[in-house]
């Protein structure tokens, strides 16, 4: 106020209404080294007058100390620190920053040339913290009349955010590079492995060629072989059929059939022993090969079905498929059965003649004896002991044709097979006087058996043993029980058995191979096995040939 | 006199037990089949009958029953006996017979089985 009553006309110069003019007016410029405003050349006054009106963001630096005067179009780039005390100061002041950069640039206008820098940037302090900005400027010379440099004329545009806009935009297009980069790349896996796919795809595509080919092969076969399938699950023990098999049980091909009707479907006395080894096959993964007659459900039609099946455990371990075929066996069967009929009727038929000559040698016998014809006794005790030998045969191919007629069921019971071993033990010493049979069983073995059929395994099997083995030597019998089943074993001291013919000894009309000089027609040892095959037990020999053999079989404890 | 009836459709069997039994001092009456049976069984009133099982259309089980269970006929005993293997499956309890022999037999056997039949008759 006190510089524009007193010096009205000297004020002229910042007389407009901006800002800055008023910053300019108010100042106390007596003691600043310009001295008092109007001591201010001329010059001066008009450069400033011309910054104040312009529009366009400008200023001047005065002298050689370049002392900054600014309009209001250039008040921002100031910042919040640096205005207003840059107002009439050296510039180098208010830029101490940037006074490295932009210090010789004043120095070489102060020497007469002009500088134009577009986008420059520069590093300001003048929020308090550190700012990257942009530029567009001019510096110019401010001529006195004589050409001398007076001054620096500065024309100014911040061009901060359109760079920054541009930076952005830059790194944008640099990451939109990159991730096309990426893209590309993808795109080349992705191509190759679609390649892979496609290679897969194709073998995949072979492979089931293959399967079907094979699918159809077995589907051929199966049906070909009239067989019927079907297929349990150990846990849920659901029953997969195929129609065939439905039609071998006697149901339409579009019935259901449960497992345990099926069973039903069995014949009585073929059940019990179906029903356990099938329940053995699936959860203790036991052999499944058995033939057994089936009464059909709606046709009450009698057939013969052979099954045979294989326990698969699942990967997981946690269950397990047991699946199989069931072929019909009726006409093998019956075959079989004529067989056996004509076995039955041959030895029938043999051995009523027998019982004439086997009586009229007994009484000729006697009548030798009462004749005291002492030369005739010898011959006749020779026919007849050769008759009582064809008489067992005769007897060994009738149990055989039983057995396998089925004619002949087990009748079990609960008894003490240590106590008929002991029984069997007496009856030896009677029946058979050219070995010494010991049994050594002393406990007593409560088994659930047939009693008479188990009596004929253990005769056959001794009576073997006395057959193989030296005249004079010892055959020892045991019982003894181990865990839920009862073992007996039959040792001799006889010519022993090779290893290769230890399993084959159990098959049907199979007889040793070095045993030319003794009777028989190796019935026995298989109607042994049928017999405890029956039982669920089992039966083998331990041998070495030359050095006896010890015959086992197994039966159920009873419980 | 120890009387035995026996029954075989086989003649060779017939004839052969009736010669083995006469010449033990049995008074022995021979039928090739049981057509006759109850009449020869009042007039010859044998101990003891000895009777196949199988004899063609006749049946040794179904007349052994019939003897057993005719009240006429309380003391005689009867052994079957047969060359099929029926005894595996039969028992005495259920042809009611007072024993079974299998064919072929040992003659010792027979006799043994015959005197004791007879000493329980006696008894």
């Amino acid at each position: 106020m006190r510089n524009e009553n007193l010096t009205q006309g000297a004020f002229s110069f910042v007389n407009g209404s901006s800002e800055m003019a008023s910053l300019i007016r108010m100042k106390n410029w007596s003691g600043s080294p310009l001295g008092a405003l109007e001591s201010w050349p001329e010059m001066l006054k008009s450069m400033i007058a011309t910054v104040l009106a312009s529009p366009f963001p400008m200023h001047i630096c005065w002298g050689k100390q370049l002392f900054l005067f600014y309009n209001d179009a250039y008040r921002p780039i100031l910042g919040s620190t640096k205005h207003p005390v840059a107002m009439g100061n050296p510039i180098g002041d208010s830029f101490p920053e940037v006074w490295e950069q932009v210090g010789p640039l004043y120095q070489t206008v102060l020497e007469g040339q002009s500088v134009r820098h577009s986008d420059r940037e520069l590093i300001l302090n003048r929020n308090g913290s550190p700012e990257t900005c942009y530029f567009d400027f001019s510096y110019s010379p401010i001529i006195g009349r004589g050409g001398q440099v007076l001054g620096v004329m500065t024309y100014v545009v911040e061009t901060s955010v359109r760079k920054f806009a541009e930076i952005e935009k830059l790194k944008l297009s640099k990451s939109v590079y990159a991730i096309n980069e990426e893209l590309t790349t993808s795109n080349e896996e992705l191509v190759q492995a679609n390649e892979e796919l496609m290679a897969v795809q194709e073998h995949l595509k072979q492979t089931i060629n293959q399967l079907e080919e094979s699918d159809t092969s077995l589907r051929l076969a199966v049906e070909a072989a009239d067989f019927g399938i079907w297929h349990i699950h150990s846990l849920s023990r659901d029953f997969i059929t195929t129609p065939r098999l439905r039609e071998l049980f006697g149901l339409g091909h579009f019935e259901k059939i449960i497992i345990e009707q099926a069973i039903t479907q069995i014949r009585e006395d073929f059940r019990d022993y179906v029903s356990t080894t099938l329940e053995n096959a699936i959860y203790n993964n036991g052999e499944y090969d058995v033939t057994y007659p089936v009464i059909g459900l709606n046709d009450n039609k009698l057939r013969w079905l052979r099954a045979i099946g294989r326990l698969r455990a699942d990967p997981s371990g946690e269950f397990s498929d047991f699946t199989g075929v069931v072929m019909d066996v009726s006409d093998i069967k019956k075959d079989e059965e004529r067989k056996n009929d004509f076995i039955g009727m041959v030895s029938h038929e043999l051995k009523t003649p027998l019982t004439s000559i086997s009586a009229y040698l007994q009484f000729l016998e006697m009548q030798i004896s009462k004749a005291g014809a002492d030369n005739l006794q010898r011959p006749v005790a020779r026919v007849i002991m050769q008759v009582r030998k064809m008489s067992k045969m005769i007897e060994g191919f009738l149990d055989l044709a039983r057995f396998e007629s089925a004619k002949i069921q087990l009748n079990r019971e609960i008894f003490d097979l240590a106590g008929l071993c002991t029984e069997l033990e007496l009856e030896f010493a009677d029946q058979i006087g050219t070995h010494i049979i010991k049994f050594s069983g002393k406990e007593s073995v409560m088994v659930f058996a047939d009693r008479d059929k188990i009596a004929q395994v253990i005769n056959n099997l001794v009576g073997n043993a006395a057959k193989y083995s030296p005249n004079g030597s010892t055959i020892l019998m045991s019982c003894v029980r181990k865990k839920n089943i009862a073992m007996v074993s039959i040792q001799d001291q006889g010519i022993g058995v090779e290893g290769n013919e230890q399993v084959k000894l159990f098959e049907r009309y199979y007889r040793g191979e070095n045993n030319g000089t003794i009777a028989g027609f190796g019935i026995g040892l298989y109607l042994s096995a049928e017999i405890i095959n029956r039982h669920n037990g089992k039966i083998w020999v331990e041998s070495e040939a030359g050095n006896g053999s010890t015959f086992w079989f197994t039966v159920p404890l009873a419980n | 006199m120890k009387r035995i009836l026996i029954i075989d459709d086989n003649g060779s069997n017939l004839e052969m037990l009736g010669l083995i039994f006469t010449s033990e001092g049995f008074e022995v009456k021979l039928l090739p089949d049981p057509q006759n049976i109850e009449s020869v069984l009042r007039s010859f009133s044998p101990r003891v009958v000895l009777m196949d099982i199988v004899m063609g259309r006749f049946s040794g089980t179904d007349v052994c029953l019939w003897i057993k269970k005719n009240p006429d006929f309380p003391l005689v005993k009867v052994l079957l006996m047969t060359a099929s293997n029926a005894f595996k499956t039969l028992s005495p309890s259920e042809t009611l017979a007072d024993g079974h022999i299998d064919k072929p037999f040992d003659i010792h056997e027979v006799f043994a089985l015959v005197d004791g039949l007879l000493d329980q008759n006696a008894g």
